[in-house]
């Protein structure tokens, strides 16, 4: 280490021994490596101290540090030789621990396919629905019923009702009437007319 | 005897229907005092400990054999005891109506109505000037001073960070101090 020639000169005058020879080499030996590692070797022993409650407390507070930490409260005798669970204890079997995650997740998936599709298949169904057709099933009436029908319940048409009213009303013309009429034959147009005398036909 | 089998040894008895009880008897005694008296420094009163401690190994009993070994046996104790103490204390507001404040100063009250306090004595004050601090904190230095847990533990027992309990911690002894000072 060196020294100032302030301080040289003054050991010189104290004793120049030492001042002149200067002897200032440390005979000490260091360790190898002591000083890269001090820091790093510190740390721990640092944390280990402040872990420590009382060195803790000590830093803190050295007040609380130095009281008796015997708490004051008195216990009856014997009470912990003699200290026993005076409800009974369950016997029964523990009950099974069901987790809030089930492990069947592919149960709960299908089930829940299922209701899915059935209440597609319901919207389905609901919004197409074709109930039997009505054309198809007129081919099933005969032509006897289907006029004793007609003249049953007095279904007519009256030409010039609104289509408001609940009976159907068509207006017909001769022109209509030939178009309507052109690709009957003769033949089954006869079938047609009735055989009563004196009535007049009402077109439908 | 309690104090030499090892709590690995003492779950694995209690596992067995055969030596379950005989486990259990050797748990309580290995661990009766702490709870007890983690339990009273927040209670004060004998009685109501008694009754807390009662219902702490009866859910011991119940879950133990569940106790997935994650953390020290004692700390799985103390957080139950802790809890249990806690729905004591909510109970307790639910009958009388009161609010925490008046609460606290009831334990006060009892600390006082005690047949040995001496107000003069540094050990009373000190228990005073603990009921003066907030719930949670108080929980906090009576587990760090009295049981001198590590924070890594007491974050299991109290579920907050460790440095937030050293937080606390230390706010709980500087207003200690400055009550034992000040009284």
């Amino acid at each position: 280490m060196e020294r100032s020639k302030e301080i040289e000169a003054e050991l010189s005058g104290i004793a120049p021994a030492l001042g002149k020879n200067g002897i200032s080499v440390q005979p000490y030996q260091v360790p190898a490596g002591y000083f890269e590692h001090f820091a790093e070797n510190l740390l721990p022993k640092i944390k280990a101290e402040e872990e420590n409650p009382d060195t803790e407390l000590n830093i803190i507070s050295p007040l609380l540090a130095g009281l008796n930490r015997k708490t004051p409260y008195r216990v009856p005798d014997q009470y912990f030789n003699e200290f026993r669970i005076q409800k009974d204890l369950p016997v029964s079997p523990e009950a099974r621990i069901i987790p809030i995650h089930s492990g069947n997740r592919l149960m709960r998936y299908a089930a829940a396919a299922v209701i899915t599709g059935a209440i597609a298949t319901a919207a389905f169904f609901s919004f197409h629905t074709t109930g039997p057709d009505p054309l198809s099933a007129l081919t099933r009436v005969s032509d006897q019923e289907m006029a004793n029908y007609l003249e049953n319940h007095d279904v007519h048409w009256v030409p010039g009702t609104s289509a408001a009213t609940p009976t159907a009303s068509v207006n017909f013309d001769e022109n209509d009437i030939s178009d309507l009429l052109s690709n009957v034959s003769d033949t089954e147009l006869e079938q047609y007319l009735p055989d009563l005398p004196g009535q007049k036909r009402t077109t439908n | 005897m309690a104090e030499q089998i090892t709590d690995s040894e003492l779950l694995a008895l209690f596992r067995e229907p055969a030596t379950k009880e005989k486990a259990f008897t050797i748990l309580v005694k290995k661990y009766q005092e702490r709870l007890y008296w983690h339990i009273r420094r927040m209670l004060v009163d004998h009685e109501d400990s008694n009754d807390v401690m009662q219902n702490v190994f009866i859910r011991v009993w119940n879950a133990l054999a569940n106790f997935r070994e994650d953390a020290q046996l004692y700390t799985w104790l103390y957080r139950i005891a802790t809890n249990e103490c806690l729905t004591f204390i909510e109970q307790q507001k639910k009958k009388a109506t009161v609010s925490m404040n008046d609460l606290e100063s009831g334990l006060s009250n009892k600390i006082r109505a005690d047949k040995d306090f001496d107000a003069n004595k540094l050990e009373w004050k000190l228990q005073l000037a603990i009921h003066q601090l907030p719930e949670k904190q108080r929980i906090v230095f009576t587990l760090r001073y009295y049981d001198e847990m590590p924070y890594e533990e007491m974050s299991q027992v109290l579920e907050t960070s460790a440095g937030a309990l050293k937080a606390s911690y230390h706010h709980a002894a500087k207003k200690i101090e400055d009550f034992i000072l000040n009284h």
